[in-house]
């Protein structure tokens, strides 16, 4: 019987950017906007209680709307990955319940309504949130058999690789050589895959520690290197060929770790590990 | 139930709780005696 086989065609990893606006939550921020009028008068009445109700419970709605931000943020992440635990805390469910009192305490000592119809209010309030929202996902993702190693373990590997591979694309930011940046761009690409495939098969993860640990780190050390030099004096030829060189070795390594990965051969890329660090050290790049 | 639809009531439902509540409260925001020391007298 053929099974499928999911690890085969990994899916492009992508780290989507901080959006400098985010619509989620917003809703929360513009349904109770007439506190901000109703606390205006209060002001103008010099009603205290108005003051404080209405906006303490427009306060509170605002905490719910970041919490709720802060909570689709997290679960968008669970979505996208395929082993991870779930959420730490359950902010979606806090911000249904801080909405749901907010509305309440509104609707009885703001608006005057009596208490179980301000009880209704809140309910209300919090089974809306609860429709339109939902609560936070609460079980871990993980692969069957996660051959030895915890979600926890391999969440944290792939997490911190991941803040390598940002860590270059941030220095290659900082280079102004089209040439080396297509490179390191094809490097990170490469490296990002080999995250996925890890991601889909962590009995890998023994055969990619020196990967992960060492040469990711060392193209991330050699990168930054180059990109702080590149800023500071006007380079030379040679150390420009050199970290051509190096380049050149660290994507051939890159693209033979990932074909081995695909190939899942047993055989481990020592060897050209130790001729490529052997090569950083006598560039003297690193 | 799906999700459009799951979405769509709760949306409903907030406009009604929440939007009420405050709406509610700012036709109420007129001044009021916090301490309660001069009631108003019925005629």
């Amino acid at each position: 019987m053929n099974t499928p086989n999911i690890h085969r065609a990994p899916q492009r990893y992508i780290k989507k950017p901080k959006p400098w606006f985010s619509s989620s939550g917003l809703l929360l921020t513009i349904l109770p906007f007439a506190c901000i009028p109703a606390t205006i008068a209060a002001f103008s009445k010099g009603n205290l209680p108005g003051i404080i109700i209405n906006a303490g419970g427009y306060a509170l709605f605002l905490f719910a709307a970041n919490l709720m931000r802060r909570g689709l943020n997290a679960e968008q992440a669970y979505e996208t990955k395929r082993v991870t635990p779930a959420p730490k805390w359950p902010l979606k469910t806090l911000a249904a319940l801080l909405v749901a009192f907010a509305t309440f305490v509104i609707a009885w000592l703001g608006a005057h309504n009596a208490l179980l119809v301000a009880i209704t209010f809140g309910s209300g309030a919090f089974l809306g949130m609860y429709l339109n929202y939902g609560f936070d996902p609460r079980t871990e993702k993980n692969i069957l058999g996660g051959h030895g190693y915890t979600t926890e373990e391999i969440t944290q590997t792939i997490g911190e690789a991941e803040k390598v591979i940002l860590s270059i694309e941030a220095a290659n930011n900082q280079i102004r050589n089209a040439e080396f940046n297509k490179r390191i761009e094809r490097i990170c690409d490469t490296a990002k895959n080999i995250l996925v495939e890890l991601e889909a098969n962590p009995a890998a993860i023994r055969r990619t520690r020196k990967f992960l640990l060492v040469y990711l780190e060392g193209a991330s050390k050699v990168t930054a290197g180059y990109a702080s030099t590149h800023k500071q004096i006007i380079l030379n030829n040679d150390l420009e060929q050199n970290f051509r060189n190096v380049l050149d070795s660290i994507e051939t390594v890159f693209k033979e770790q990932k074909e081995k990965l695909l190939e899942e051969d047993l055989f481990d890329l020592d060897v050209q590990m130790e001729v490529l660090a052997t090569q950083l050290k006598n560039e003297g790049v690193v | 139930m799906p999700k459009l639809l799951r979405k769509f009531l709760g949306l409903i439902l907030l406009v009604t709780t929440v939007g009420l509540a405050t709406c509610q409260s700012l036709s109420k925001a007129e001044p009021i005696n916090a301490l309660n020391l001069h009631p108003k007298q019925p005629r």
